[in-house]
């Protein structure tokens, strides 16, 4: 019966080719604009996956913020604040301080101006940074204040182009003084993210560069580890919570998460979004109100076909079947034209933010659904109308 | 032998504004399995009406209506479309055979209605058609034959699904006389077999063929033989 129903479908659109396609255009235009909506989303969705997984979900940084009226720092980052957060702010696993140096680093005749930043043992691994050569520090580097340095690849491939830097020493300038720095390791390329320019940054122990180079340095960021995954979601509003309890302004500390970051990204999508699923909602009414009127001209039209199927045999049941079949036959060639068009657009939008395209089968099970939906929807009507039809009258029309 | 088709009182009233016209006002009869009727009467006699009944298109406004032993005055739309499938099979005056569809298609459409196979149906459409002659034609569309062609089409068509009674509304109407006479021919072969055949007419001359024909007047049974 149904396959009937289909078969009936197509052959009605073939002999009313013009009319069919002009009455399927608003519910391309909606199924189109469903399909982009959903793949930008997709897209968008994968491209924050991907920022997790590269920046280490689990760590929030957090920099003081400035006071608007003195133009001072809102607060300042000292041992006893690590020790509070530490203390204070639950599911913490580490809070990490992290400074930076300027300096010039001399290896042999190779040398290089590079960032130095002073962090703790763990940082490098908690920012999900990691090695390409040697080690990455440990906690007797961190507690003996040893003089030993991981360098970004560029600062290390410019410092040592014949290659493995591991175990040479290094000479850095800081402030006038010299200091001498065995290389431990090499952290592998690493886009910038945030406070670290990974490849150009030379990594130096925060115990040594307390103990060793300036007694005075202030903590310019703090990085808090999480105690889970699932943790730092309220971690972050935790933190908030704990600065604005002990300064009074939600200004003294900026608190840098991850997800925050890449959040402020979607905003853009996600104004495109409820753009386009405004137009997908107008069109798809005004494409179905389209299909409920061409289905009803058809009902009219076959009247006669209606009433000698009925003769036949058919029950109210089978007319209304093939009319609904007729429509969501229509309104689903309509949505294929939309998913076409509809991922085409997705495409060049996801290309223009610089996201990679993510083709998925939900986007396609969408524009299947909804333009399914609507045909059977706006068919209702019209099959009702059919299905209704006194036979005797439907015999005696023309 | 059982009775095919029975009415008793039936009645059928449309309200027309204020006025009530009286299609058919209390018309009893009965046909016996295998007969051969015609049902005679000039225009508003409600000869179409009391074909209408009998087809199970419509229902009386009261009295009774039997087909098959079924009573249709108590029947729902889908009860009665699944009456009319099995039990009816209808001629019209002007064919109505469905112009987009091949004509062994369209003897394949009550056996659709019925939830027959595929197969099943492309055999039994193959075979009716067969028995009305146009074994060879079977894949022309109506456009492409003559009027006796459609006709016998349309005949295979009311055939397929086996039913026991089958109903014409003027069929030779449309048709030349010669042709008009071999359908006629046609529906006596058929009752041969053992169809009970009921045609609805004004024309005298198939009156004169049949063996009891039922004469309506205003609605009313004129006599019966």
């Amino acid at each position: 019966m149904l396959r009937e129903a289909f078969r009936l479908a197509l052959d009605s659109f073939r002999t009313n080719r013009l009319r069919s396609a002009l009455s399927l255009i608003g519910v391309v235009i909606g199924v189109a604009s469903v399909v982009t909506v959903t793949s930008i989303a997709a897209s968008g969705t994968a491209y924050i996956r991907g920022m997790y997984d590269q920046f280490a979900l689990d760590a929030i940084q957090v920099y003081p913020g400035w006071d608007r009226g003195s133009g001072q720092p809102g607060i300042v980052f000292d041992a006893a604040l690590v020790s509070d957060i530490a203390r204070e702010v639950p599911e913490v696993k580490a809070v990490l301080p992290r400074s930076s140096l300027g300096g010039e680093l001399t290896a042999g005749r190779a040398s290089a101006s590079a960032q130095i930043s002073a962090v703790a043992s763990s940082y490098i691994a908690a920012m999900g940074a990691s090695i390409e050569l040697g080690r990455s520090f440990d906690t007797s580097d961190e507690y003996r204040k040893r003089s030993v340095v991981v360098l970004g690849s560029e600062i290390a491939a410019s410092l040592f182009p014949e290659g493995d830097p591991v175990g040479k020493e290094v000479f850095a300038q800081i402030s006038g003084s010299t200091y001498r720095l065995e290389v431990i390791g090499v952290i592998a390329h690493k886009e910038a993210f945030f406070a670290d320019d990974w490849d150009r940054t030379a990594y130096i122990t925060y115990s040594y560069a307390v103990g060793k180079i300036a007694a005075d340095l202030r903590i310019e960021i703090l990085t808090v580890v999480a105690a889970s995954r699932e943790a730092t979601l309220k971690l972050g509003d935790d933190l908030e919570r704990f600065f604005l309890e002990r300064t009074g302004s939600p200004e003294s500390a900026n608190v840098i998460s991850p997800k925050k970051w890449a959040e402020s990204d979607m905003k853009v999508t996600k104004t495109i979004s409820l753009l386009l699923s405004g137009i997908a909602a107008i069109s798809l009414l005004v494409g179905g109100i389209g299909i409920m009127n061409i289905m009803l001209v058809s009902v009219t039209e076959r009247k006669r076909e209606i009433g000698i199927r009925k003769a036949l045999g058919a029950t109210p049941r089978h007319i209304r079947a093939q009319f609904l079949v007729e429509s969501s036959v229509l309104t689903m060639a309509g949505g294929i034209i939309g998913l076409a068009f509809g991922s085409g657009l997705a495409w060049i939008a996801v290309k223009s933010f610089k996201w990679s395209f993510v083709a998925s089968p939900e986007t396609a099970a969408v524009a299947f659904a909804v333009s399914a939906a609507t045909g059977i929807f706006f068919g209702l009507y019209p099959a009702a109308r059919a299905a209704k039809l006194d036979p005797v009258e439907a015999l005696a029309s023309e | 032998m059982s009775d095919a088709i029975v009415l008793v009182a039936a009645s059928r009233h449309y309200a027309m504004g204020d006025v009530v016209v009286k299609a058919l006002d209390g018309v009893s009869f009965a046909v016996a399995s295998g007969e051969k009727v015609a049902i005679m009467g000039p225009s508003g006699s409600g000869k179409t009406t009391c074909m209408h009944l009998i087809g199970c298109l419509d229902r009386p406004s009261s009295g009774r209506v039997l087909v098959g032993g079924e009573d249709t005055a108590e029947m729902g739309e889908a009860e009665l479309a699944s009456l009319r499938n099995r039990t009816v099979g209808f001629v019209f005056q002007q064919f109505h055979l469905l112009p987009r569809l091949t004509i062994a298609e369209n003897a394949e459409v009550p056996l659709v209605y019925a939830g027959v196979a595929p197969r099943e149906r492309r055999r039994r459409a193959k075979e009716a058609l067969e028995r009305v002659g146009l074994g060879d034609r079977r894949s022309h569309r109506p456009t492409e034959l003559s009027g006796g062609q459609r006709q016998r089409a349309a005949i295979a068509r009311a055939l397929v699904n086996d039913p026991a009674i089958l109903l014409a509304d003027e069929p030779t109407g449309a048709l030349d006389s010669a042709t008009g006479a071999s359908i006629l021919q046609l529906f006596d072969e058929i009752n041969r077999a053992g169809t009970t055949i009921v045609v609805v007419t004004h024309d005298r001359s198939i009156g004169d063929a049949f063996p009891r024909v039922i004469r309506l007047r205003d609605g009313r049974l004129e006599e019966s033989c």
